[in-house]
């Protein structure tokens, strides 16, 4: 049985389980970030899922020299994927990289690169762990193509 | 209650599926080139150039849409008015007042009447076609203008 159908069986329990852990994700980023010098605040945005139904997702916006990175959760369900929570640069809400919660764990795919020596293509399938020191050189390779607010 | 970042989401999402779309038509094109589907009764490969053609131009009508609705409603909750009737370019100039949000460059303004001109020259099919603006930099511009709302109205 796929993730996606065993989610569908129970969607009130799904989404507390999903919401804990978005605010499990933003609480981790927020503290990362924060030792890194950027300013963070919390929002909400609502999302409507064909399954979930409409509710609150939390977001984390976090600004450093005039420049400002949003961590926004997609969504719960997507067809094949795994839960789906962007990372965009203001004001335009251009792509900075994308998380995916994969077998017990988030993994960042960057659309920036975070290490000069992988090549593009490799970059494109690349699906790093998250921690720390991975949202440090995304949040400071997005910077880098940034133009301050 | 409006909320500005599900404004930004629409807006992304007419995008990406503006381009599932065009890489779809392309490929469906492709295969009837190549004889490997049939086109559908009635159509012919000229069909298919125009449907690829359009395709965008459609795609920016919507996300001006997105757009405008977006800042029409932060303008009725403003001056109260549920029946307010400005005009799309009155629209536009009011917002550059707007400081709830985010700071923005005021050559912002410009570049979203640009893409109004053009979503206007699309949907009139003016003789004299106003340049065309690139769905992905129509989506940046509308954002980077957006964003001096606050978070939610």
């Amino acid at each position: 049985m796929s993730t996606t159908e065993s989610r569908t069986r129970n969607p009130e329990a799904d989404k507390a389980e999903w919401l804990n852990r978005l605010s499990a994700l933003v609480s981790l980023v927020k503290g990362w970030a924060e030792e890194s010098g950027w300013r963070t605040r919390r929002a909400v945005k609502p999302v409507v899922e064909e399954v979930l139904g409409r509710y609150e997702v939390p977001l984390l916006l976090m600004e450093r020299d005039g420049v400002e990175i949003v961590l926004s959760p997609l969504a719960r369900i997507t067809p094949g994927a795994d839960d789906v929570v962007d990372l965009y640069l203001m004001p335009a809400y251009d792509d900075v990289a994308s998380l995916f919660f994969e077998n017990g764990r988030w993994r960042v795919h960057s659309a920036f690169p975070v290490d000069p020596a992988i090549s593009h293509s490799a970059r494109e399938a690349e699906r790093l762990p998250l921690g720390e020191a991975t949202i440090n050189r995304i949040l400071d390779a997005a910077a880098a193509h940034a133009q301050p607010l | 209650m409006p909320n500005l970042y599900e404004v930004f989401d629409h807006l992304k999402a007419t995008c990406r599926e503006y381009y599932v779309l065009a890489d779809a038509v392309q490929r469906l094109r492709d295969a009837v080139h190549a004889g490997q589907v049939a086109a559908p009764p009635t159509t012919s490969l000229r069909d298919y150039e125009a449907a690829r053609r359009r395709l965008e131009p459609t795609y920016i009508v919507r996300l001006w849409s997105e757009f405008e609705s977006a800042l029409r409603s932060y303008r009725r909750f403003i001056v109260g008015n549920p029946i307010d009737n400005i005009r799309a370019f009155d629209l536009i100039n009011w917002a550059q007042g707007i400081k709830e949000g985010r700071q923005v460059d005021d050559g912002a303004r410009e570049l979203v009447h640009e893409v109004r001109e053009y979503r206007n020259s699309l949907i009139h099919e003016r003789d004299d076609m106003a340049p065309g603006v690139e769905i992905e930099e129509a989506r940046r511009r509308l954002s980077t203008y957006l964003s001096k709302l606050p978070d939610q109205w």
